[in-house]
């Protein structure tokens, strides 16, 4: 996703907009939306008030899907290159609000804190060794996660039906762009 | 959702942001502080939470969020983190 500018407001702008066309393309027409922000340096996206895109799966029906992101830039000559400061994706049966699973990522600790920053987390329970533990107690590491790997997820795991055939090569494109125009302050 | 929430929405129950900061939100640039907490502090009493602190003290904790609600609004929290 292309993201450097003149303005913050006009790179964040932009990587919303090639997020909707690969949202359309993909998995839903439910659009991101720019987020109340305070911070001048900051934007924020989700799906919005009502909070998610409901998805259709193949083989576990109705699913809602949070979709959620804060970012900032760096200047550089006068161009803006957006960052992510930090990330929130969940996946859930529809009329159950809370998440199954998530994946999430901050760039600064919470106060006290040092686990992954980025991780994955979630209500089912793993059985390890002689004892279980709920996904939700531990920070399971993970990269960076970006919307494209969250997309192809619901497309190839979880049986969700793209809009488009050529899904594959919508994703891989979109990701190269990011890969090559969006870095995190850590270097993702 | 929860019978709280739907009697949130209804515009029946406690919840209420100030005419300032609805007119700070309509005008779709970024918020003064104070009506960004106060916009907080309704979305996470729409999700079910008690408000903002409530909201704070969970993320603190580092508790699982409890709807997808929760997840937007820590989202919205982490712009106030060291702020």
């Amino acid at each position: 996703m292309a993201s450097r500018h003149r303005s913050l407001q006009a790179a964040f702008s932009e990587f919303t907009e090639e997020l909707n066309a690969v949202l359309r393309s993909t998995i839903t027409t439910v659009p991101v939306i720019a987020e109340p922000v305070f911070d001048q340096g900051v934007r924020s996206f989700s799906f919005g008030a009502d909070g998610y895109a409901e998805l259709r799966a193949e083989r576990f029906g109705k699913l809602w899907l949070f979709l959620g992101q804060v970012c900032d830039s760096s200047v550089e000559h006068g161009v803006h290159t957006l960052h992510t400061r930090s990330y929130s994706y969940g996946i859930g049966p529809a009329g159950q609000p809370k998440p199954t699973i998530r994946w999430d990522y901050e760039r600064e600790w919470p106060p006290g804190k040092c686990f992954c920053r980025h991780h994955f987390q979630g209500s089912p329970e793993i059985g390890l060794g002689t004892d279980s533990f709920e996904l939700d107690e531990f920070h399971t590491p993970t990269g960076y996660v970006a919307v494209e790997d969250i997309i192809r997820f619901c497309i190839d795991d979880l049986g969700v039906p793209s809009a488009s055939g050529g899904w594959h090569k919508i994703l891989q494109d979109s990701y190269r762009g990011f890969r090559s125009k969006m870095l995190s302050h850590d270097g993702v | 959702m929860s019978d709280r929430r739907e009697t949130l929405r209804s515009g029946q129950g406690e919840i209420t942001m100030s005419p300032e900061t609805r007119a700070a939100l309509r005008a779709g640039r970024p918020l003064k502080k104070k009506h960004f907490v106060e916009y907080v502090d309704h979305e996470a009493k729409a999700s079910g939470l008690t408000g903002i602190d409530d909201a704070i003290r969970r993320a603190r904790d580092d508790a699982p969020p409890v709807s997808y609600r929760e997840m937007r609004v820590r989202l919205l929290l982490t712009q106030l983190n060291g702020k």
